[in-house]
């Protein structure tokens, strides 16, 4: 089984958590205390970046729902970036990209962050 | 002659009756030649003694092995046996002292009456000789770690020779050699007294005792001395019958009076260290009961009582504090003593400050801000770090009252139960991962039944229509769903879904999602309706990571007439006429959104179906099923198997779905529930006649 790894980078006060792997149920507590550390300490720009992930299971789709509300409630997002085509097609599926912004690269995301400040 | 005295004995020590063959032969041999004042026959009836003590003081040392008396009662033995030898040799002076009148004469010539007083006197020497010989032998090899069986030999040995040399001092003169002997063997007697090892390992108690009993003996041996210069004869009356049992009892008899001496010295010089040894004793206890423990305690506040207590038996301290670090890096505090409580802030500060520098190794934190906090005494406080795969798991922290460097001993010690706490403590995670375990294996059972009892036995048998589903969960339950409902006489309703998530909770909104359906059902007929009012209510219940994929449609029966409404689920394949068409009518999931989006992006498609048209409903279980290369089955081998059993029953079209599924993924684990529904429709026969 691939394993499953997070990376963590902040550009000024937007977070950027890379997925690596194989994120099922039983990996995505990995992520999920992740980004609860990041609301915990009050930031809530969250940029997800998809590039290296191989599988994304219902569990890890749940992760991020279980943060958008209380993030965008606080003024923040999570946004997705880079995402392969086979991931962006089980999003898309389960209609992901009606409530979620996706992006090609971390840089868009990270404009969208900014321009929406303004 | 001694290699001979040797092979005698060898021979007898197996008979059984080898000492009662051996007296009487040396009785016989006596009487026979009682007169006879004849060196050589005196001197082989001597030797014949040797082989009778040897296989006496044996025949002793096995009762010790059974009984196995403490070397206290032994040297109580000694006593005993002393006293016991003393009485016997004070009344029969006072019998023998009429006889023994002309004793002079008599040894010159020496009656048959005489002649057997003198015998039993010998075998009352001899078993003294034998008893005292066998106590000695016993204690010196009590918890003998070294080697002395060659100071043993040597000295027994010599006091056979010396024994044996009061002939030749008889009949020729040489008594240097019976002193030369004797000087030899109390010497090596010496040695082997003092490498006594059993005073050792006794209590403070029990060596003040082996004191007492010493110097009592010491008492006896010293009387017995003082009245052997007026022993009314026996002295003399024994060579008559046998020379060297006088002069072995001598020798026992200077071994009686050293060995008390020398136990008493090297007893005195122990008792300074007793404490440290029954320290230590205690520690190795401890440890051993606390390794016992481990096994046993399921309850880690139980657990960890046992380590502080045993903790607190082998450092002697009272304020002993257990902090165990879980997966968030919280310390959770551990006491016996309740008055300890308020010290813990303290001890959280003073942890938090110094845990940079922590490293494997023990170190100590003078306490100085205590003071202020509690009338508290302790002046230091020793950290002994938990590692467990070099990770800190916890500290054990020990207050001492007074400012003092660690000793390396106690360092050891302190390093040690640092190591058996660690043992306990992951022995009991261990121990709780695999309880969870089998209660996660019980749950996943438990999740199983509930499914099994949601999906129908049987697919439906509807006139013009072709259906036929396969189920199969996998062993995490993965929360597929899969239902039909009778809407009217010709109206079918037919959902295929999958809850996120495993298990217990996934097998529970499985369940409510068959209520609410099976309900919905009833009031509405637009598969649309029916979703927005499943998500508005599923909404409330579900939790927030929490979504359920659903495809609903209905069919007319008579007409042909298919309305889908799809909720994030997996695209329902249409065949037609060779050609697959991905039906995929817009929808998010249910629970994704709890506002108007939902609904917004909820559409619902119709179309009607002809005859030998195909859907065929899948879960997500199909196309993300992997092989050994982690390939997914895909879509594309899907439509193509279907494609290829087009013309097939739909039992058979699902037939071959799972049998090329099977092969695909033969060599890796099934992760999550496989659903299809495949339905044919046949056409209205009754249009067509």
């Amino acid at each position: 089984m691939n394993e499953f790894n997070l990376k963590q980078k902040s550009i000024e006060d937007i977070n950027i958590i890379e997925l690596k792997g194989y994120l099922d149920a039983h990996t995505a507590p990995k992520l999920e205390d992740a980004i609860s550390n990041l609301v915990n300490t009050n930031q809530y720009k969250i940029i997800v970046n998809f590039s290296d992930l191989d599988y994304i299971s219902s569990a890890g789709l749940g992760v991020f729902m279980a943060f958008i509300e209380t993030v965008r409630n606080k003024g923040g997002d999570i946004k997705f970036s880079a995402m392969n085509e086979k991931i962006y097609k089980i999003f898309d599926l389960i209609g992901f990209p009606r409530i979620y912004e996706f992006y090609s690269t971390d840089e868009e995301a990270i404009q969208k962050f900014k321009s929406s400040e303004k | 002659m001694i290699d001979l005295a040797l092979k005698l004995k060898n021979s007898f020590m197996n008979s059984r009756y080898s000492h009662v063959l051996l007296i009487s032969l040396f009785l016989l041999l006596k009487i026979i030649f009682l007169f006879r004042e004849s060196f050589l026959i005196s001197f082989i009836g001597d030797l014949i003694l040797i082989p009778i003590v040897y296989s006496f003081v044996k025949f002793l040392i096995r009762i010790q092995e059974r009984k196995r008396f403490s070397q206290i009662q032994l040297l109580f033995g000694f006593i005993i046996f002393e006293i016991l030898f003393i009485l016997i040799s004070e009344t029969s002076l006072y019998f023998l002292s009429p006889i023994l009148k002309d004793l002079k004469i008599l040894l010159v010539k020496p009656t048959i009456f005489i002649g057997l007083i003198s015998g039993f006197y010998t075998i009352v020497y001899l078993l003294f000789v034998s008893i005292i010989l066998a106590i000695l032998t016993i204690l010196f090899f009590t918890k003998q770690k070294k080697n002395i069986n060659r100071y043993y030999k040597t000295t027994i040995v010599l006091l056979i020779l010396g024994s044996l040399s009061s002939h030749f001092q008889k009949h020729f003169n040489l008594s240097f050699l019976e002193y030369t002997f004797a000087t030899l063997s109390v010497f090596f007697f010496i040695i082997m007294s003092y490498l006594n090892k059993w005073v050792i390992y006794l209590t403070r108690k029990e060596k003040i005792k082996v004191i007492i009993i010493c110097n009592v003996l010491l008492a006896i041996v010293i009387y017995s001395m003082i009245k052997s210069g007026d022993d009314g004869g026996i002295n003399e009356l024994i060579p008559i019958f046998s020379n060297t049992t006088l002069s072995a009892y001598k020798f026992i008899f200077a071994f009686a009076f050293v060995y008390p001496i020398i136990l008493q010295v090297l007893t005195i010089f122990q008792l300074p260290v007793t404490e440290v040894i029954e320290k230590k004793t205690s520690e190795i206890e401890s440890l051993q009961n606390l390794s016992q423990m481990i096994s046993k305690v399921l309850d880690i506040e139980e657990l960890v009582s046992i380590i502080i207590q045993t903790i607190e038996k082998i450092i002697g301290s009272k304020d002993v504090f257990l902090c165990l670090i879980d997966e968030k890096s919280n310390c959770k505090f551990y006491s016996n003593n309740k008055e300890n409580e308020h010290l813990f802030n303290y001890l959280i500060k003073t942890l938090s400050s110094k845990t940079n520098q922590m490293n494997e190794k023990i170190f100590d934190v003078e306490v100085t801000e205590l003071d202020s906090l509690s009338n508290h005494k302790i002046e230091k406080l020793i950290i002994i770090p938990l590692i467990y795969n070099q990770k800190l798991i916890g500290y054990i922290l020990i207050g001492r009252e007074r400012t003092s460097i660690l000793e390396e001993d106690e360092l050891n010690t302190l390093k040690s139960i640092g190591e058996y706490s660690v043992v306990a403590i992951q022995n009991h995670h261990l121990l709780q991962k695999s309880i969870e375990k089998e209660r996660l294996e019980k749950e996943l059972e438990v999740a199983r039944e509930v499914q099994k009892k949601l999906i129908p036995d049987q697919a439906p048998t509807i006139k013009n229509l072709d259906i036929a589903y396969s189920f199969i969960p996998a062993f995490e339950v993965g929360g597929d769903y899969i239902d039909y409902f009778q809407l009217d006489e010709d109206n079918f309703g037919f959902i295929v879904a999958d809850v996120s998530g495993k298990g217990i909770s996934a097998a529970f909104y499985m369940a409510e999602v068959k209520g609410i359906f099976e309900s919905l059902s009833k009031i509405l007929t637009n598969p649309k309706d029916i979703l927005i009012q499943a998500n508005k209510i599923l909404c409330k219940s579900l939790d927030k990571k929490s979504f359920v994929s659903v495809v609903y449609t209905t069919i007319n029966s008579k007409t042909g007439l298919v309305k889908i409404a799809r909720a994030g689920h997996c695209p329902i394949l249409h065949l037609r006429n060779s050609k697959i068409t991905e039906l995929l009518p817009s929808g998010i999931a249910i629970g994704l959104d709890h506002s108007k989006l939902f609904e917004k992006n909820l559409e619902e498609i119709s179309l009607h179906l002809q005859t030998n048209d195909f859907l065929i409903f899948y879960t997500d279980g199909i196309t993300e099923a992997r092989n050994q290369q982690l390939e997914e089955f895909g879509t594309e081998r899907l439509n193509a198997i279907v494609l290829k059993s087009k013309n097939n029953s739909s039992q058979i079209v699902i037939q071959k779905i799972i049998e090329e599924l099977t092969v695909f993924s033969k060599d890796f684990p099934q992760h999550d529930d496989i659903t299809l529904l495949a339905i044919k429709y046949l056409g209205d026969k009754n249009e067509r006649v």
